[in-house]
């Protein structure tokens, strides 16, 4: 049977190492690519409506939390947010407070559905923050986007996280 | 839209796109969910289980045997996923697709679907003579029937002796000694031949 026992763990011969700052093992496993008649229909399917999004790249080898914590190599089960949180000393911000680099949560019922790296931000005329995010939507393709315009599967952008360090 | 329809649709490049949005398995289910050819299928198996589960089981079986380009994940994966999906809430004949899918390459989807039905699948008696005639019916109808059977357990399933009978495939006599065996028969794994 080719069942993977240990998914994604150090013995998986699709994961890549992959650690914490606390050096503990990143469950990651490097997905396969899709064909390119499947992402041209999952790109199509992305950006359909929605004006402002841009697609960055096409592949599939990596998903939303795989860009920010893996350079894009692999993907990382997004029930792995808490512990790189935690390890990596994360910090959470308010929205106005955010960076390029920064980490974006998208949750919905509560649960961490996607996860995004704050591109941009600037302030409109009525002082509100804008915000331009990078990210990975499921395993079809990277977009430049919105913080609000993601698939209504993600729910909504709620948190703001950062490991910047303050200046000394 | 009709059953043969909603399959029509769970095979498409778009339904694959919508479900491939999702980041996790639960999101996945819950964009399958969302679907209406899922929700016929699924009102199928309801009206009539013994017909869908065959339909669903002889439908994984050709999947499972196209030819994959190595380097792209396998082109039905969302439609394995989701088939299994519905046919792994009646658990045996669900052992028997996730077999299936756990030895398919290139699927991510579904290997993840396959990988809690195979943790859980029944060691003792639980499963039936139901199994044998549904997995025989899948097999029999599928367009590309040329699967091994590799193993079955249980009391009366076919061993290795009789696989090594001359004169027949040992796929027909692995199949009879699976009727003979009826009520017998607890696991079953088929894969598929190469083609």
């Amino acid at each position: 049977m080719a069942l993977i026992i240990g998914r994604g763990g150090e013995n998986d011969p699709l994961a890549l190492k992959l650690e914490t700052l606390q050096r503990n093992w990143i469950e990651n496993e490097v997905t396969p690519e899709r064909s390119p008649d499947e992402m041209r229909a999952a790109i199509a399917l992305a950006m359909a409506g929605r004006p402002n999004v841009v697609l960055r790249s096409a592949s599939s080898r990596y998903d939303c939390m795989g860009l920010p914590f893996a350079s894009r190599r692999t993907s990382i089960a997004i029930d792995q947010w808490d512990l790189i949180r935690v390890d990596d000393r994360y910090r959470q911000i308010q929205e106005g407070e955010a960076l390029a680099g920064d980490v974006v949560i998208y949750r919905r019922d509560g649960f961490v559905n996607h996860v995004g790296v704050v591109n941009d931000r600037h302030f409109g005329d009525n002082g509100l923050p804008i915000i331009t995010v990078l990210s990975q939507w499921g395993y079809d393709g990277e977009y430049w986007h919105p913080v609000d315009q993601v698939p209504d599967l993600y729910g909504n952008a709620v948190e703001y996280w950062t490991d910047r360090k303050p200046h000394p | 839209m009709t059953t043969h329809e909603a399959l029509q649709e769970v095979e498409t490049l778009q339904f694959s796109a919508r479900l491939n949005l999702a980041s996790n398995l639960r999101l996945f289910y819950l964009a399958a969910s969302r679907e209406t050819a899922v929700g016929v299928l699924a009102a199928s198996l309801q009206h009539d289980p013994d017909e869908m589960r065959s339909v669903l089981l002889t439908r994984i079986l050709d999947l499972s045997r196209v030819t994959v380009d190595p380097r792209y994940r396998h082109p039905s994966d969302a439609a394995l996923a989701v088939y299994l999906w519905l046919l792994g809430q009646f658990s045996p004949l669900g052992v028997v697709a996730a077999e299936v899918i756990a030895q398919t390459p290139q699927c991510w989807w579904a290997s993840r679907v396959a990988a809690p039905i195979l943790e859980q699948a029944p060691t003792t008696n639980q499963a039936s003579g139901e199994i044998a005639d549904t997995v025989l019916a899948a097999v029999q109808n599928s367009n590309t029937a040329s699967f091994e059977i590799v193993d079955a357990v249980g009391q009366g399933a076919p061993d290795a002796a009789s696989l090594e009978q001359p004169g027949e495939s040992s796929e027909s006599l692995a199949l009879a000694g699976l009727v003979r065996a009826r009520s017998k028969v607890t696991r079953l794994t088929v894969l598929p031949m190469a083609a």
